[in-house]
């Protein structure tokens, strides 16, 4: 029971990630209708971009972290203009083509760049049991990967109702052509999604490493799993990823520690499939019409 | 889905040889023929992979190019057919012959599996099904290696073939050779009857096919078989030419490989698939070799040749982004164009244009 509960506790910081990447994920198929397949690997970018700022520049870690989120988001948002942009209206495939080839080069010179060698991540948090009822144990840079992804999605909220490019953003998801017959920029907010895509890709990324206490190239494939979590949730629905990563993270957990280790990309990706075949939009997503 | 200018089903790929076609086809019969007794024992090697390779490339532009089902699976169909090797010419210690037939209807069994729920998903959701076939696939075939305590993974020892043993590279490229040949005519042939005009109509605009009279869930599910079967033949002939089948050759990147080898050789184009299938085989040998050029010693050179691999997948990613982004007819369609602009500059007689297939009743 008590083995139970602690690996439930666990899954909330795993959720907790998988939700920061997986929203990343809806606001690129809000803005672009596509799959992102270079979406994970901003988490890598970003901790290596820390690290780097922190011990080659002998940077404070604050100037080192914005220094970090901001070139993530700006690169994001060079992705979209630069390659994706003048790609609308191609056929999806040769879109979602493009971003694997994207994730190929990222991954491919993050290795070369960075020696494909693990990094000590220079955390200024110290790693603390925090003790919780039921005798249960989560760390301080567990619950602080749980406290930003909060913090994260009450912002989006905020963002997403209340603030004049947001709501602009929403409304360009909704319908591009009638958006901007009413004065929406299409391109600019099209780019600062990606942008902002990109940076909450980066947070999880730094808080997921502050966790691990290494920077590692290979976390690129953990960013790979939150996409089941988005789809789960509903790929269009940000109130969906929430319920999506928790559901998805839980399984992944419970799995791993009770049936096989190895076992991950199949708990994750498994997960979606059955959802899939029960509801083919996943839990809040919107159908699909067909015109012809 | 598909758009006007992007890459289309020719009549000149739909229509047989032309004369002109029919001599090049000659000439290329031959040379594929006497190559090994040029090339060295490692060049051979290289042709029978590209060969093999050949195969899988033509499966996969038969799906997507052609019925633009767009799926991540080759590599879990590759594994079908590599593990169906292992357990039945490498476990039981039964014949290859046997293995290589079982692999194929092994393969086009999972496919009819994947292909079910590709029915009702459709786009983006059909990545994600390929993506979780591929994974469950590579799962099973994990699990099943260490359960059988095979770490480095199973050997697979050549077949004999009336009596001769197929031991050398040579054997085994013509082995390659005369498989890809069928697998290639068997297509050229498929594309050219009514199901291969279904197959355009589907990719198309699946709704309006429908309308038109074509039941489209039989003819994606049929493309689903066709290719997964083609893809297990693939895999059982990559099992024999690299004498070995463990979980470690079938990871993401060699799905994204035979995605890679239509978009870079030409969708929608079985000539490009086979240039294509070169291309992706040849590029890391070539890209070794052109390391060996750098001056020694530079601190670039030191960091580049410590990374092979990843000096590789850089070129090969940006080839993606280059092809995707400039030339959507990839390869074929580049030369294409060359063979045309020279063409024309030589005769009065302008471009020959090659007319898209219009979606047919």
């Amino acid at each position: 029971m008590h083995d139970l509960l602690q690996t439930a506790e666990s899954s909330l910081f795993l959720a907790a990630i998988y939700a920061l990447v997986a929203v990343g994920f809806v606001i690129l198929f809000r803005a672009s209708h596509l799959f992102n397949f270079a979406h994970g690997e901003i988490m890598v970018v970003a901790g290596y971009l820390l690290w780097t700022s922190v011990t080659r520049f002998s940077q404070p870690f604050g100037v080192g972290l914005l220094l970090s989120l901001a070139l993530c988001a700006l690169f994001g948002a060079i992705i979209y203009l630069v390659l994706l942009s003048p790609l609308a209206g191609a056929p999806l495939f040769s879109v979602v083509i493009l971003t694997l080839g994207v994730q190929i080069v990222v991954d491919a010179l993050v290795r070369i760049i960075w020696g494909g060698t693990v990094k000590i991540f220079p955390t200024p948090s110290s790693y603390h049991p925090v003790r919780l009822p039921f005798d249960t144990v989560l760390s301080t840079t567990q619950l602080l990967a749980i406290g930003v992804a909060a913090a994260a999605f009450i912002a989006l909220f905020l963002f997403f109702n209340f603030s004049r490019l947001g709501v602009h953003m929403r409304a360009a998801a909704e319908n591009p052509l009638l958006a901007s017959q009413s004065g929406v920029n299409i391109p600019l907010v099209f780019a600062v999604a990606w942008g902002l895509a990109a940076l909450l890709g980066a947070i999880a990324g730094i808080v997921y490493a502050n966790n691990a206490h290494v920077v590692s190239a290979d976390v690129g494939a953990l960013g790979l799993r939150a996409f089941p979590a988005g789809v789960v949730g509903g790929i269009d629905s940000i109130v969906g990823v929430m319920p999506g990563a928790i559901v998805v993270a839980f399984v992944e957990n419970f799995v791993t520690r009770y049936w096989d280790p190895a076992a991950k990309d199949v708990a994750t990706f498994g997960t979606m499939l059955v959802v899939l075949m029960i509801r083919p939009y996943g839990f809040f997503g919107s159908k699909e019409i067909d015109r012809v | 889905m598909h758009r006007s200018g992007a890459p289309t089903g020719t009549l000149a790929d739909r229509v047989g040889p032309r004369p002109l076609q029919a001599g090049a086809l000659a000439v290329i019969a031959i040379v594929a023929c006497v190559y090994p007794l040029l090339a060295g024992s490692y060049y051979t090697y290289l042709g029978g992979l590209t060969l093999t390779a050949v195969i899988g490339a033509v499966a996969m532009n038969l799906l997507t190019g052609y019925t633009g089902l767009i799926s991540f699976g080759a590599a879990a169909f590759l594994a079908v057919g590599g593990y169906a090797v292992a357990i039945i010419a490498t476990v039981w210690g039964l014949s290859f012959w046997l293995a290589l037939p079982v692999a194929v209807i092994a393969a086009a069994l999972v496919g009819l599996v994947v292909g079910v729920p590709s029915l009702r998903l459709r786009g983006l959701y059909m990545v994600l099904t390929t993506l979780a076939l591929h994974y469950i696939v590579i799962y099973l075939a994990d699990r099943y290696q260490r359960h059988e305590g095979k770490i480095g993974g199973f050997t697979i020892s050549p077949p004999s073939f009336l009596g001769h043993r197929l031991g050398s590279p040579t054997d085994r490229y013509y082995l390659s050779l005369a498989l890809a040949a069928l697998a290639v005519l068997y297509c050229a042939h498929l594309l050219r009857t009514r199901v291969g005009r279904a197959f355009i109509a589907v990719r198309d605009r699946d709704s309006a096919a429908a309308i038109l009279g074509i039941n489209v869930s039989a003819y994606k599910l049929a493309a689903f078989v066709v290719s997964s079967a083609l893809l297990g033949l693939c895999g059982a002939l990559q099992a024999l030419n690299a004498g070995n089948v463990t979980v470690e050759n079938y990871d993401l990147l060699v799905a994204v490989n035979f995605i890679a080898m239509f978009i870079i050789g030409g969708t929608a184009s079985l000539r490009g698939s086979v240039i294509g299938a070169a291309f992706v085989t040849l590029l890391p040998v070539a890209v070794r070799n052109l390391l060996g050029h750098v001056p020694a010693g530079t601190p670039l050179f030191s960091r580049l040749d410590a990374h092979v691999f990843d000096v590789n997948a850089v070129i090969f990613g940006l080839l993606i982004i280059l092809f995707v982004r400039l030339e959507p007819a990839g390869l074929i369609g580049l030369w294409d164009r060359l063979v045309r602009s020279v063409g024309s500059r030589g005769s009065a007689g302008g471009p020959r244009r090659s007319v898209a297939v219009q979606v047919e009743s």
